[in-house]
């Protein structure tokens, strides 16, 4: 009798051990190691949920994510979980390599409803989630306080069109003291993009064979941001492409106003000077790019339904109110937002939260973004001046139509 | 050139091959095994996230006749021709000099090391903060000169100087060592000779010093071609090919083929073309090395 | 007669070509420079507009900071610094003996090796990143020291470097070994490669640095961190949108320092030179 409990018993340490041993093991490929803590939070809890799995947080550096997630997967070693944005989504998901997570998604309880419409669609195909974002960011307009009080304009608020925008960037504009008024970045998702939208113009044309920013209402947009280097109330592109207006230029005192990520504002509320945020003038109607990083599990990985679990957990409501108030991503679950905004009293942030209302989506495109790079390399040549605007349109419609052809 | 030591006895091949192993198996295990896949995907579609698909000529043509590419080829040329022999004799005469200076040598010999020991991403930071048209250091310069600013990075003309006077200076350190060696290598009995005879210093560098270091100058001008037909990094961090494609190279056109836009089937293309060139050039370059190296 | 010892008195000439030094180095120098006083900047003052050499306050913190913020750093340094000098043992080994053979031996198929070896420097690098990488995945190779270390023990550049200095060797010079009975070899390990020590020195110092500074293939090859080396993991202090560029200069600067001492020491090295002594006789 004795023998036989203790065999049982036995045999059960045995079963124990073994599933200790045979513990899956999947692997979560990110590129921000400043969320590693809150992350690191996450996985502690689904690891004790979940004994089985053994989750490892691989971080690489954002410069050379996509070249070392590239030859991963070529070499069969992708990541089993992995961070995805807007503009890669489309190239890796027609490559068939991410799984759909619509399933496990339903089978964790996940609420999709319960997530910016316009981001979703960003990572779904044909009906199928393949991701939902983590968090989400819009682009307001950053003013330096100090610099309005000392040229005595009034603050930006969201009755400022295009022409306010234009009036007060004069009237901040000091050469003297070195200043510019408003800072026209050549950047896309925090620069021109919204300015093309927000006149009613489009990126591309509904069936994406043609570029459609060098003529109406995009040609209107440029020629308008272009003004603010012509008429110097903005750096020159030269400038700008060495020092970073964001980070450096606004941040520095030396521009009054400019157009930023959400992602910024944590970073300009420990500014020296006082800095605030206003939804983007109007123009023809108010817009603004919603962008925001999902993840995503590979579909050939050894262990995937352990990383599909994994990827739902993530996006569980329970998962996103532990990350809420870590830093400088908005989570992207409905209602999580107010603890991001609560963290910067400086500012009214509510104003970023709020774009969701208006925003569009990032432009990614089954076309990849070439023909955006195309375009960015003309609006830089015109911006310092090497290419004169006329010129510059035929040629990044040229550009960006060919880019488009290739892309077939 | 160099003497046989054996007379082609069996047993002193074998010691050559020895010799020679190592390295030959490793340059096929670890090199010619993945030129070879890369040729193979040059005729492919490939995305490297899925299966390649049969393209034939496609890549090869459509690198010929894509006027970005063109023009890649052009400024790697163009940069080819200009930074080299530039390269070369700044780091020749800086050697001389060093080679000359009775004191600080170690302390000289460092600085023009300097910039191999910082951080290449750091290295290009700088000097791309240092061409700033508003706030770099170089038209601070110009302005307290009364001279005007230069749009380094942003002009058409300028930008590819700018890129070549980076790489001289920062690069200078290399050929001045490997020169210092060559030097070192020179027998003093010749500039023993040379001082009885009573040459002057340019004479004996004439005469004497450049015939010796031929060989060193052989080499280095070989890998300066070779490794300046593949600049890519200052290209990378300061202009992504601009303003107006004139800074664009080849390499970087592979790099954007491949890593940004997914494309390695051209990617593969682009880079045998360049490859292909590389070695007709240096082909040349070894045929020439009879007329003018001089070799004891 | 070797060179004196003792520095030759200064000349007036002298003065020029220090002016030339100076001015040649200034721009060698300054974003060193810049590099160290930045890994002391804060965080603020780091993106300033108007960067001012030396800062304003100094903030030692920033060097403990960066184990904070990555605490492999420390495995980071060991695997740079075991490749570092097995990879360039390797080079320097192999790359000698075949330059030693190339220059001064004759076998059949001579040119035909060499060319090959000429070859691959004269493939664009990243053209052999993504097949290696699949190769290396199918033999399990990745993310260990086989395929960090192995592929990189080649050199064509060496084999190149060396072939030069042993062609510009005067045959006399083994003249002596050849009488005495030395085979090939023997020639190679006796003869020629303690003759050719300067050329091992100053290739061996760019080798270390080359080694040191790589990246793109570490950085595919490994999967995990306590694998990274120490130029992957310097390049996590920069973000997507936003850098930590003090930390990320405190740790080049630390990532410097080894190769800083290892070439001081080794100037003197290459200062006191071979004497050639052994002809003049």
């Amino acid at each position: 009798m004795k023998k036989g409990i203790s065999l049982a018993v036995s045999l059960m340490l045995a079963l124990a051990v073994a599933g200790g041993a045979f513990a899956q093991s999947i692997t979560y490929g990110i590129w921000d190691a400043n969320q590693r803590p809150a992350l690191e939070k996450l996985i502690t809890a689904f690891q004790a949920d979940n004994p089985a799995i053994k989750v490892t947080l691989q971080v690489v550096p954002w410069g050379d994510y996509w070249t070392k997630l590239t030859a991963a997967t070529a070499g069969g070693q992708a990541f089993d979980v992995f961070w995805m944005n807007g503009p890669n989504f489309p190239v890796y998901s027609s490559k068939g390599i991410l799984r759909d997570l619509t399933g496990d998604f339903k089978k964790a309880g996940v609420d999709v409803a319960m997530y910016p419409k316009a981001l979703v669609s960003l990572y779904a195909k044909d009906g199928k989630n393949y991701g939902l974002p983590k968090d989400f960011d819009t682009i307001g307009l950053y003013y330096n306080k100090d610099l309005f009080d000392k040229a005595k304009v009034a603050y930006p608020n969201d009755t400022w069109t295009w022409d306010d925008l234009k009036k007060a960037a004069k009237a901040l504009t000091d050469p003297k003291a070195g200043v510019w008024g408003f800072a026209a970045i050549t950047g896309d998702q925090a620069g021109w993009w919204n300015f093309v939208l927000a006149n009613g113009g489009q990126l591309l044309s509904a069936d994406q064979t043609k570029v459609m920013v060098a003529q109406g209402p995009g040609r209107e947009a440029l020629k308008y941001l272009y003004s603010f280097v012509q008429d110097g109330t903005s750096p020159d592109g030269s400038t700008m492409a060495s020092i970073e207006p964001e980070t450096q230029l606004f941040p520095g005192g030396k521009v009054a106003m400019i157009t930023a990520g959400s992602w910024m504002a944590k970073t300009y509320s420990t500014a020296p000077f006082k800095i605030d945020v206003a939804p983007l003038p109007k123009a023809k109607i108010r817009a603004t790019i919603i962008h925001g990083v999902a993840n995503v599990v590979w579909n050939k990985g050894k262990n995937q339904e352990a990383a599909a679990k994994f990827a739902a957990f993530l996006s569980t409501k329970k998962a996103q109110q532990m990350v809420a108030d870590s830093g400088s991503v908005i989570p992207a679950y409905q209602g999580l937002a107010t603890q991001w905004v609560a963290s910067i009293p400086s500012m009214h942030a509510q104003v970023l939260v709020d774009a969701a209302q208006y925003a569009v989506p990032y432009p990614s495109s089954v076309k990849g973004m070439e023909w955006n790079d195309q375009i960015a390399a003309v609006l830089a040549d015109i911006w310092n001046g090497a290419t004169p605007f006329d010129e510059g349109m035929t040629k990044l419609e040229t550009a960006g139509n060919a880019a488009l052809k290739r892309a077939q | 050139m160099g003497t046989t030591l054996q007379k082609g006895r069996k047993k002193d091949v074998w010691r050559a091959y020895f010799l020679v192993g190592p390295t030959i198996l490793g340059l096929l295990l670890f090199f010619y095994i993945a030129l070879g896949f890369s040729f193979f995907i040059s005729f492919t579609h490939w995305s490297a996230l899925d299966t390649p698909t049969y393209a034939g000529l496609d890549n090869y043509i459509r690198a010929l006749v894509d006027p970005q590419i063109g023009q890649s080829l052009i400024n790697t040329l163009l940069y080819v021709v200009i930074s080299v022999p530039i390269g070369v004799v700044v780091s020749f005469v800086y050697a001389l000099i060093l080679h000359a200076i009775p004191r600080f040598k170690k302390t000289f010999r460092l600085f023009f090391f300097l910039p191999f020991l910082t951080l290449p991403v750091a290295l290009a930071l700088v000097w791309k903060w240092m061409f700033n048209k508003s706030f770099g250091v170089f038209n601070t310069v110009l302005h307290t000169f009364n001279l005007p600013g230069v749009d380094w990075l942003g002009s058409r003309g300028v930008a590819l100087w700018s890129i070549v006077f980076f790489s001289v200076v920062t690069g200078m350190g290399y050929g001045i060592i490997i020169f210092l060696a060559g030097l070192k290598n020179i027998n003093q009995e010749y500039f023993d000779a040379a001082k009885m005879d009573g040459a002057s210093g340019f004479t004996v560098i004439r005469r004497i010093t450049v015939p010796l270091v031929t060989p060193t100058i052989f080499f280095l001008v070989v890998t300066d071609i070779i490794s300046a037909f593949q600049v890519f990094d200052p290209i990378y961090i300061m202009t992504k090919g601009g303003p107006a494609d004139t800074t664009r190279s080849i390499m970087f056109s592979i790099y954007q083929e491949g890593f940004t836009y997914y494309r390695f089937g051209d990617a593969s293309a682009v880079a045998w073309i360049l490859f292909v060139i590389i070695m007709a050039v240096t082909a040349v370059q070894l045929y020439g090395q009879k007329k003018w190296v001089h070799y004891e | 007669m070797k060179n004196t010892d003792h520095p030759r008195p200064f000349q007036l000439r002298d003065i020029g070509l220090y002016l030339m030094l100076i001015l040649g180095t200034i721009l060698a120098i300054f974003p060193f420079l810049w590099m160290i006083s930045t890994s002391l900047k804060g965080p603020v003052e780091v993106l300033s507009v108007n960067p001012t050499l030396l800062p304003v306050e100094w903030r030692w913190q920033n060097y403990p900071d960066v184990f904070n913020f990555l605490p492999t750093f420390g495995r980071m340094y060991f695997n740079t610094a075991f490749r570092t000098v097995t990879i360039v043992v390797g080079q320097l080994l192999f790359s000698a003996m075949a330059a030693f053979a190339f220059a001064r031996l004759d076998f059949p198929g001579k040119n035909f090796l060499f060319l090959m070896v000429l070859g691959v420097l004269m493939i664009p690098g990243q053209v052999t990143l993504i097949p290696n990488f699949i190769l290396f995945s199918q033999i399990g190779w990745v993310n260990n020291y086989l395929g960090l270390i192995v592929p990189s023990m080649f050199s064509a550049v060496g084999v190149f470097l060396f072939r030069q200095y042993f062609l510009s060797m005067p045959q006399t010079l083994f003249d002596a070994a050849l009488i005495d009975g030395c085979t090939s070899i023997g020639m190679f390990w006796r003869v020629g490669l303690p003759l050719a020590q300067n050329a091992l020195v100053s290739f061996g110092i760019f080798s270390t640095l080359w080694a040191w500074n790589d990246f793109l293939w570490p950085l595919i090859l490994t999967n995990t961190e306590d694998m990274y080396l120490l130029s992957v993991g310097i390049g996590m202090f920069q973000g997507q949108f936003q850098s930590n560029f003090a930390l990320m200069m405190s740790a080049a600067s630390m990532a410097t320092v080894p190769i800083l001492i290892l070439f001081v020491i080794l100037q003197k090295r290459i200062i006191d030179g071979i004497a050639m002594t052994g002809l003049k006789t």
